[in-house]
């Protein structure tokens, strides 16, 4: 029995053999690479043939396969050993290719594509590799470059590339030299083989691997971040000359209109006096109508006047306590509160300033004024004015409980001429003058309402004096 | 009793395996790497029996001995099926 089992044994072994024969003579091509495929044929034959062998020794039958028997068996394990060493080494071969494509495809279809110029240096310095940018932006040829010392190029031909040469040579030298990350701009100007272009260059040394010790430096074109900086710079001016202009032209406007106007008044002084007391009333009237309209064009020059000046005299600045600007503001405007009974509430606590004290003044004085004179029929007015202090800034407020602005109007307050009621006395200047010494004091101004009846709170910020 | 031949062919087949086993990493790339590797392990398994067979138990050994080169044969051909029949060309 157990005679009979052991020759089935090679014969289960020659049938499987056969199998993977045919198996590997239908799909020759399907796996595997040629040379691995011809070790796997060799150690399918030969265990053929030592199964073979051995149904025939079974069978008691004497052929020629008996005298290669030993050689088979001493060749079968190194058919297998050979196999799995054509097989690594086909392998190594293919992950050899395939590094070499990825390491092709980051360099000609990432890197070379790439908007940013790159160049790559040795330890000593010598160019790695440059991408097609680098060649485009300082008109180089990579095949002339690689190898080279960069400090030779760029004495030889980068540099002259470039606005202020020599400075933009050291810059990269030094860099080199301190083997520390550099950013700096240069501009490239215009040749026949490049464009001119604002580059910012950023340069790293690399810490390890095959290049340790060598730089990568970075060329980012922004150029049009540049331009776009020009542009605004020039506008910039063009709008300070226009400014300046303007406010020249309300100066001499306004100076020159008051001239007339005294004329205007002395003269109608003169008429009342030569007149005398038995006129007519219609001539009367005439005569003060035009009293009140110079008057009214006399404050509104003087106004002017005034605004004209805020920040175009170059007054020094000094320490100035809010507390007090504050005290003498509400004393200025006593009338105009008195006028519509409302009660005062001063907060504690004003910080010390730094700027023109006549001019936060005239801020206080204008805001304490608008306030009494928008509180329309409040039975109880109420005036509040305060500070509040951070880090950077110190935030002033002047509140009231009178008739409130619409949302709609908020931004319309500070513009110049401008009276949300214009039935009420003023000129329109006011607050266009509170936001011209604001801004000028490096602060901003904003008004807080929440709608008619609800009151109005002007507030305004300035920056907090060094410590 | 030793056979000479046996015994070269086990010294052979035991430095093959230890060869594919120190390349186990690079051998896992191959297409059913176990199964394969398996198929030599039992062949060699056999070579051992083979040589055994001389100094003991020789019918039991011999029975075990073909046992292990018919599934050696088998795991082979299994082998070539998945991998020639099922799978896509690869290195």
């Amino acid at each position: 029995m157990l005679m009979n089992l052991v020759a089935v044994f090679p014969c289960v072994s020659l049938g499987a053999m056969l199998l993977a024969l045919a198996v590997l003579a239908v799909r020759w091509k399907h796996a595997l690479r040629r040379s691995a495929r011809l070790f796997l044929l060799g150690v399918l034959v030969l265990t053929l043939f030592h199964a073979a062998s051995n149904v025939l020794e079974w069978a008691n039958i004497a052929t020629v396969l008996d005298l290669f028997e030993d050689y088979v068996e001493l060749l079968l394990p190194v058919l297998w050993g050979c196999f799995v060493y054509v097989f690594l080494q086909g392998l190594s071969q293919h992950e050899l290719r395939a590094s070499e494509a990825r390491y092709r495809s980051l360099t000609d279809d990432v890197l070379d594509t790439s908007a940013v110029a790159i160049q790559i240096l040795d330890a000593q310095f010598r160019i790695v590799w440059i991408n097609q940018a680098s060649q485009s932006y300082f008109g180089l040829n990579r095949d002339e470059c690689i190898g080279r010392d960069k400090r030779l190029l760029l004495h030889e031909k980068i540099k002259h590339a470039v606005e202020n040469p020599e400075a933009f040579a050291r810059q990269v030298t030094d860099a080199f030299d301190r083997h520390e990350p550099a950013t700096f701009e240069c501009h490239v100007l215009p040749g026949p083989t490049r464009e001119e272009r604002w580059l910012e260059y950023r340069g790293l040394p690399i810490p390890g691997g095959l290049y340790a010790g060598g730089r990568i430096e970075h060329y980012y074109d922004v150029t049009a971040r540049k331009r776009a900086e020009q542009h605004r710079e020039e506008l910039l001016l063009k709008l300070e000359t226009q400014n300046a202009e303007l406010e020249r032209f309300i100066y001499t406007v306004s100076h020159d209109l008051k001239t007339p106007l005294i004329t205007i008044k002395g003269f109608l002084g003169i008429l009342r006096e030569e007149l005398g007391e038995g006129i007519a009333d219609v001539v009367e009237d005439a005569l003060g109508r035009i009293d009140a309209a110079s008057d009214k064009m006399m404050q509104l020059l003087n106004e002017l006047l005034e605004m004209s000046r805020v920040g175009r005299v170059d007054v020094p600045w000094e320490d100035v306590p809010l507390a007090d600007v504050v005290e003498e503001a509400v004393a200025l405007a006593r009338g105009s509160i008195d006028a519509c009974g409302a009660e005062v509430h001063i907060d504690s606590g004003f910080p010390i300033v730094c700027g023109e004290r006549p001019r936060l003044i005239e801020v206080f004085l204008n805001l304490i004024d608008n306030a009494a004179k928008y509180m329309g029929d409040q039975p109880r007015p109420r005036i509040e004015i305060g500070a509040e202090t951070s880090d950077t800034n110190v935030v002033c407020y002047v509140g009231d409980n009178g008739i409130g602005i619409e949302p709609r109007f908020q931004g319309k307050v500070f513009e110049l001429f401008e009276q949300l009621d214009p039935h009420q006395p003023g000129s329109g200047v006011g607050l266009a003058l509170v936001k011209r010494i604001v801004e000028v004091h490096e602060g901003r101004v904003w008004v807080e309402s929440e709608g008619p009846g609800c009151g109005t709170t002007v507030r305004f910020s300035l920056p907090a004096r060094p410590a | 009793m030793i056979n000479e031949n046996e015994l070269v062919t086990l010294l052979l087949a035991v430095g093959a395996l230890v060869f594919i086993l120190s390349n186990g990493a690079g051998l896992r790339r191959l297409p059913m790497a176990p199964l394969f590797v398996s198929a030599y392990g039992v062949l060699v398994l056999g070579w051992c029996f083979t040589v055994l067979e001389g100094f003991f138990w020789d019918t039991a050994l011999n029975y075990l001995e073909h046992a292990c080169y018919a599934a050696s044969s088998c795991l082979l051909a299994l082998w070539c099926w998945l991998v020639f029949s099922n799978r896509p060309q690869c290195s």
